[in-house]
């Protein structure tokens, strides 16, 4: 069970990571700001699942511009659409590694799903445990973190 | 000291990308760069267009994944003594120890960079 100083600390942390992963892999500066999720313009959603050591799910929702601001950072040779949907996916994977290596410590087992898009509405499993909006150099980035209970 | 063709190892593009460029970047000097998007396809080619100086590899990916590739690497002697340099988002003291268990040369952390790059480059020349 998480109790909800430890929910606060796992959104603060989460909200670390995907600062410095926008930082490090774009360099974009992402800021945590006091604005509503709803305020997101949620064309690009990606999400990667937390499977130790526990069953946690991080979705991240951007506009197809942010997306192809990363494009023109990382490929300025020109990449096709492959290639700007694998910059979020990959930003994803590191900001991810980051957040639970910092949330539960380097001793932890930790094991990660491959991120993957949604699409067509489809829906986020879990419960929502944080979310958060990050100001990326002027462009409105949604984060949620949810714990999601498997069936086997 | 040159290193030889590196075979970088990720599913993904941009990491592939990322982890040439940091590479170029630490003025190491290297004969070329080799793809693959996973330890089947690194394999296949090592196999098919022989071995190469030096490989990185990220751990999880689809198809096989860095352990098991690193497990085949080291297993087959025609290939077991290329310098293995593995990448990983995740930072874990346990995981770290048991990959350079499986024979890696060192374990640098996402998101990579020259600086990074070159200490573990520099230790194998």
């Amino acid at each position: 069970m998480t109790v909800a100083s430890d929910i606060a600390r796992a959104g603060e942390v989460l909200a670390q990571s995907m600062s410095s992963a926008f930082a490090d892999m774009c360099f974009l500066d992402a800021r945590p700001v006091p604005r509503a999720t709803s305020d997101i313009l949620p064309e690009i959603r990606a999400v990667i699942d937390a499977l130790k050591p526990t069953s946690w799910r991080i979705e991240l929702r951007l506009p197809a511009s942010l997306q192809g601001r990363m494009r023109e950072i990382l490929f300025p040779d020109g990449a096709g659409v492959a290639g700007e949907e694998d910059a979020v996916l990959e930003l994803l994977n590191v900001a991810a590694g980051a957040f639970l290596t910092g949330y539960f410590g380097r001793g932890q087992e930790i094991k990660l799903a491959l991120p993957r898009l949604l699409y067509f509405g489809e829906a986020c499993e879990g419960t929502e445990l944080a979310s958060f909006v990050l100001d990326v150099e002027g462009v409105l980035v949604g984060v949620w973190l949810y714990s999601v209970r498997y069936r086997y | 000291m040159p290193i030889g063709e590196v075979l970088i190892v990720d599913d993904s593009s941009t990491s592939r990308m990322i982890i040439q460029r940091c590479i170029e970047m630490t003025g190491v000097e290297t004969s070329g760069f080799r793809f693959a998007e996973n330890g089947l396809e690194a394999l296949a080619s090592l196999k098919e267009q022989g071995p190469v100086g030096v490989i990185v590899t990220d751990i999880n990916m689809p198809k096989m994944d860095g352990q098991t590739f690193l497990r085949l690497l080291k297993a087959d002697p025609e290939v077991a003594a290329i310098p293995t340099i593995v990448v990983s988002s995740i930072a874990s003291g346990d995981a770290d120890a048991e990959i350079l268990g499986l024979g890696a040369a060192a374990v640098v952390k996402k998101p990579v960079s020259p600086a990074k790059l070159a200490l573990a480059l520099e230790a194998l020349i």
